[in-house]
């Protein structure tokens, strides 16, 4: 070895020493996004609600009791109950016990169908923009011929032929939320297909699979949290309008959407009973909507 | 020194590109019968202007599409014929652009292992150890191993891309353009260490460029392309004093010479 490298360790200059790492770059720009830690707040408030349920919930939420159907919220004056804080429901069962466990409802629904959607969505959509040609085209038609179905007539088709449950809900939305992910990763790895990394890949020897999972997939990763984060806020809301049409998770599961539609008859002398999961609902699709939109900010800048 | 390394044989590529969707298939011909012989220990320039089929040509010899017609020989072994890992430890690439040919998201430590561990080498233990000293072969500081490469300039990450291609031993490196996307002054840099490092590896170099200095510099014999088709290979130096085809003259001729007394290489006075 008799080659002097040209550039020897005491030749770096200043700049270089004092170049923060990546994660002290993304730290500090993860904390200047505001939206982000807000997002990321109520997000978290309401996962650690969820999880916790059994342990922070008053009372048991299916607990009915007639004689004490539609009790005030606390911050009414008459007909309150210091142990009903937000009030009871038309068979007197306890709104802050039935708003906590409809989150856990939400969460769960929301986490499920994009992990469901998320994987059928990114298979088709990273092979169809790897490939390209053929199979790009016969993804391309799968694509439009989920664009073609509308959700609401095939959740109400399932809901009839399989009966209504929060597994049918799930399932439906699942097989039925992807073309977002497939269209997004499509167009992603198109781009990085031709980048010269992933040539030098296969120069290298590189299977394809290998290529697709371990080279391109990490690149198209923030991509894809960020179309999970909107999908997972539209299954959320697909699943509270299922469910208040009476498609979806059926009584007596506390579910926001259903809630919303049981306290539909009351709604002028008793309007909390909307506006108390209305307000839930919206603020954890609020909540997701900021997270993602700040991790795409917080993520994307990464690369290059 | 006269074994013949690389032995391109009528190298054909067509393209078949779409005019519309029910009209027949037009065929681009972007290599047209093009035979090339190099020895072990040459630098072949290849030289021509945009769209001639150089990168074409250098995809071909390294087995990365196939030939419509012809063969391609490595060290005696048709490229195409050779298993993956075979042909990987046989040819290397290095690209133009160091900014899109390394993975933004894994480390130098990270990309240089990779080729060992998809031969899978069996002495692992040495993996590092062997990166580091090839980091050292091609001047890149140690404390880059656990770099991200968007933290390292043009002229690091080529070194880090030249690293890459050697880390097997490859015999022969094709080089498309390894210095265009560079400042002027790391472009000299990186040539000698292309150059030092052929004469330290006993490597053989396919180098293509549009830049005739570069060319000039680097290479023991040129081949003209021009249209998919080599029009005229010589020694450099002959080339360059008496080049014979009309093409290669004003190729020559298109030379800018930064000296205002000078007139352009060629011009009729």
């Amino acid at each position: 070895m008799t080659i002097t490298p040209p550039l020897s360790r005491s030749q770096q200059t200043a700049e270089e020493i004092l170049e923060p790492t990546p994660m002290t770059k993304l730290r500090r720009r993860i904390f200047k996004n505001h939206s982000f830690l807000i997002g990321a707040l109520i997000l978290l408030v309401i996962i650690a609600i969820a999880v916790l349920a059994p342990l922070i919930a008053p009372h048991d939420p299916y607990d009915q009791d007639l004689a004490r159907r539609l009790m005030n919220p606390f911050w009414h004056d008459k007909k309150t109950d210091s142990l009903f804080v937000f009030g009871t429901d038309k068979v007197g069962r306890d709104y802050l016990s039935r708003l906590i466990y409809g989150a856990q409802i939400s969460l769960l629904i929301g986490f499920l169908t994009v992990l469901i959607s998320g994987i059928i969505g990114t298979a088709l959509g990273v092979i169809a923009g790897y490939f390209g040609g053929r199979v790009d085209m016969v993804v391309n038609f799968i694509i439009n011929t989920r664009l073609a179905m509308p959700v609401f007539l095939v959740a109400m088709a399932a809901v009839v032929a399989f009966g209504a449950s929060i597994h049918v809900v799930i399932m439906v939305l699942g097989l039925f939320l992807w073309d977002r992910f497939a269209v997004v990763m499509r167009s992603i790895t198109m781009q990085a297909r031709d980048l010269d990394y992933v040539t030098a890949a296969r120069a290298i020897g590189c299977s394809t699979p290998y290529i697709i999972i371990r080279e391109i997939f990490p690149n198209v990763l923030s991509s894809l949290t960020v179309v999970a984060t909107v999908e997972m806020a539209n299954a959320i809301l697909l699943e509270a309008a299922l469910s208040f049409l009476g498609f979806g998770v059926q009584a007596p599961t506390p579910s926001w959407g259903l809630m919303l539609n049981e306290g539909r008859e009351y709604m002028f002398f008793s309007p909390w009973l909307l506006a108390l999961p209305g307000t839930g609902l919206f603020l954890l699709v609020l909540a997701i909507n900021l997270f993602g939109d700040g991790l795409r900010d917080v993520t994307l800048e990464r690369e290059r | 020194m006269a074994d013949t390394m690389i032995y391109g044989y009528d190298l054909v590529k067509e393209y078949p590109i779409s005019r519309g969707m029910f009209k027949r298939k037009e065929l681009l011909r972007a290599v047209g019968g093009v035979t090339l012989q190099v020895n072990k220990g040459e630098v072949l320039g290849l030289v021509g202007e945009s769209g001639c089929g150089k990168t074409t040509l250098a995809r071909l010899i390294l087995g990365m599409i196939p030939p419509t017609a012809g063969s391609v020989e490595i060290a005696g072994q048709n490229i195409n014929k050779l298993a993956r890992l075979e042909r990987a430890k046989t040819i290397q690439p290095i690209f133009q652009d160091p900014y899109s040919s390394l993975n933004p998201s894994k480390t130098i430590g990270s990309i240089l292992t990779l080729p060992l561990r998809i031969q899978r080498d069996r002495e692992s233990h040495s993996w590092e150890k062997r990166v580091r000293q090839t980091m050292d072969l091609v001047g890149l500081a140690q404390r880059m191993y656990n770099q991200y490469p968007n933290q390292l300039s043009g002229g690091q990450r080529q070194r880090v891309a030249i690293a890459r291609a050697l880390i097997t031993r490859p015999a022969v490196v094709v080089c498309d353009e390894p210095t265009s996307a560079l400042d002027v002054s790391v472009q000299s840099q990186i040539l000698n260490l292309l150059k030092e490092l052929r004469e330290e590896l006993n490597l053989t170099y396919v180098l293509i460029s549009h830049n005739l200095a570069v060319v000039q510099h680097m290479a023991t014999r040129v081949a003209v392309m021009y249209f998919g088709h080599v029009v005229e290979e010589e020694k450099t130096n002959i080339l360059f004093e008496e080049p014979k085809h009309e093409y290669t003259k004003k190729l020559l001729g298109s030379i800018l010479v930064p000296d205002p007394n000078k007139r352009i290489f060629n011009k009729k006075e």
